[in-house]
């Protein structure tokens, strides 16, 4: 069953025409990902869907048999459907702890919250060290390991993943797959990632979505993509 | 070597600091000349400092406003003067009120509290009604936009004042419990001064707990440093600009309870210049900086009592304290100068 079904999704930024008309199916359970080159439209699909951006008014965004094309960012959240911008966009003048609680903020069950923050920390052992500390202070990779825990103190069903792989180093990269996989496999949630790391995307997600000039133009088994010559020649430089 | 120098700063910069260093060196010569003379004793000069540390704790409530909206909005709300005044009035007509009935004379810890929720309640709507009606619908606008509106608006909400309340000065009622004056030592403290300390203090205190400690005060600070990551984690970032709209037009009300109680006196046009003050506070001490524009407030109401004996009356300047508002101004001008950032303040352009 469709978890998220957008159709005819189109944005404008003043005069041009971002996105022009994507449709596209994340299955409850499921990893997607939605590969493609700078400027091809990736962070504008998430940032439409978690209502950031203004879509046309034919766009539909379904989400769990609810619209949320009319819905502010903040109901959004409130759905479940959480997402993780790109270059994590942590508060850097607020404490690592502050950063996990303002992931629970739209939450109320306080034994819930405090179970999520043991998770959190569990998952990523490093926070669990730097808590006290700013959230500016942290190296890129902790700022993703919090961006990510931050998301995940939301009880996310459906988690949009904005390029987490930018800028780390590959030891750190294989590391928040790794966990990428674990909530995915063992919480059960949903997963849409957006990476330029194609070979990373394709070898964790079950399907994958080629995006062009705001255009998808291809789609399809993830690991079938993985050994298509076009793919392989456009987006994983071998 | 000079020509790296020239690299650096530019003409414009030298002529500024020609200026500055023109402004230091007068100051620091009226002060030797004022100080050597020894015209005033001590305890004079300490109750200088008294009072302009009241002066500077109405200040530093009001400059809260501005250093709030500004952290978060990055605008300067050039009405919230009015949202001042018109908190002055609430308490003003809540006074009239209470002193009809006799009970501020005869409870005035009532009293003034009555007057202290009625201020509150005027500029916190009146606030909340110019951010929603006037400030909302331009917040994707130019940044120039917002603050020539906001000085349409402080227009607006000053002549509707003038048209609602009259154009003269009306007097404050008296409030007889805080007549008189306390002596600590050679200093003479009177009781409204007390009041305005006391008062300050709690207001900051619950102001410091509620922004650092309070899931609101976190939502305030996520919305400050970056809007679309606050909105992304559940927080209704409209809802939250306008309670820190909300919380500056508190601070003011009280401010403007304050105001009454020390100077006795309620105008339309009041809120322009301690508004221009207010905002000098918080550029003194670091525009967007909750703290700084505490240390602002105070810091500004100190140098504007003690600035005309010590700086103008040794050079020879007649009736200084006429001229306190001019230093206010230099001392603004001094700090855009030397330190744009203000005493506390990061860097500006990370946080526009």
């Amino acid at each position: 069953m469709a978890l998220l079904e957008i159709k005819n999704l189109h944005v404008y930024y003043g005069h041009i025409h971002a996105l022009k008309g994507i449709n596209l199916t994340v299955d409850e359970g499921e990893v997607v990902t939605l590969i493609g080159s700078n400027g091809a439209g990736k962070t504008t699909t998430l940032r439409a869907i978690s209502g950031l951006l203004k879509t046309t008014e034919d766009t539909s965004v379904m989400y769990d048999g609810i619209e949320l094309r009319q819905l502010r960012p903040h109901q959004i959240v409130e759905k479940g459907v959480i997402h993780v911008p790109e270059g994590r966009r942590v508060f850097s003048r607020m404490s690592v702890q502050e950063n996990l609680m303002m992931g629970a903020y739209a939450r109320k069950n306080r034994h819930q919250i405090a179970d999520d923050l043991a998770y959190v920390l569990k998952l990523f052992p490093r926070l669990q060290e730097r808590r006290a500390q700013h959230a500016g202070t942290l190296s890129g990779g902790e700022q993703q390991m919090l961006a990510m825990g931050r998301a995940l103190m939301a009880n996310p069903k459906l988690l949009l993943l904005d390029e987490p792989s930018m800028g780390l180093a590959p030891v750190l990269v294989e590391t928040i797959f790794d966990s990428i996989e674990q909530l995915n496999k063992q919480r059960g949630i949903t997963i849409l990632l957006v990476e330029q790391n194609a070979q990373m995307a394709l070898s964790i997600a079950n399907r994958a979505y080629v995006l062009e000039t705001g255009r998808i133009t291809m789609s399809g088994n993830a690991q079938e993509m993985l050994h298509d010559e076009k793919v392989i020649s456009a987006y994983l430089g071998l | 070597m000079f020509a790296n120098l020239r690299r650096k700063y530019d003409f414009t910069d030298v002529l500024l600091w020609l200026i500055g260093g023109i402004l230091l060196i007068f100051i620091l010569y009226g002060s030797i000349v004022t100080l050597t003379s020894g015209k005033y004793t001590t305890a004079q000069w300490l109750n200088f400092i008294v009072f302009g540390l009241a002066q500077g704790g109405i200040y530093a409530l009001i400059a809260l406003g501005y250093t709030m909206v500004y952290g978060i909005l990055g605008m300067i709300n050039f009405a919230h003067g009015e949202f001042f005044m018109l908190g002055t009035f609430g308490a003003f007509f809540m006074a009239e009120a209470l002193s009809a009935t006799g009970l501020l004379e005869s409870n005035w810890v009532i009293s003034i509290l009555l007057m202290l929720a009625a201020a509150m309640i005027v500029s916190a709507t009146v606030a909340i009604l110019a951010e929603r009606i006037a400030y909302r619908p331009l917040r994707r606008a130019p940044r120039l936009v917002p603050l020539i509106t906001a000085i349409g608006v402080s227009y607006f909400l000053q002549y509707t004042a003038r048209g609602l309340f009259g154009s003269g000065v009306e007097a404050f009622p008296n409030v007889p419990a805080l007549a008189g004056s306390i002596a600590v030592g050679p200093i003479k403290i009177q009781n409204t001064q007390v009041a305005v300390f006391i008062a300050t203090a709690v207001l900051l205190l619950l102001l410091w707990l509620f922004v650092s400690k309070t899931k609101v005060g976190r939502a305030i600070r996520s919305v400050a440093e970056d809007k679309d990551a606050a909105a992304l984690m559940g927080v209704d970032v409209d809802r939250t600009i306008a309670i820190s709209f909300a919380v500056g037009g508190i601070m003011a009300g009280a401010a403007g309870v304050m105001y009454g109680l020390v100077f006795r006196q309620v105008a339309f046009y009041m809120g322009f210049v301690p508004g221009l003050k207010a905002f000098t506070a918080a550029v003194l001490g670091g525009i967007g900086n909750l703290a700084g524009a505490v240390l602002g407030g105070l810091i500004l109401g100190v140098i504007e009592s003690v600035g005309p004996s010590l700086f103008l009356e040794g050079i020879g300047i007649p009736a200084p304290h006429q001229l306190k508002d001019g230093i206010a101004f230099t001392v603004l001008v001094l700090i855009l100068i030397f330190r744009p950032t203000g005493i506390l303040g990061e860097r500006l352009s990370k946080r526009a």
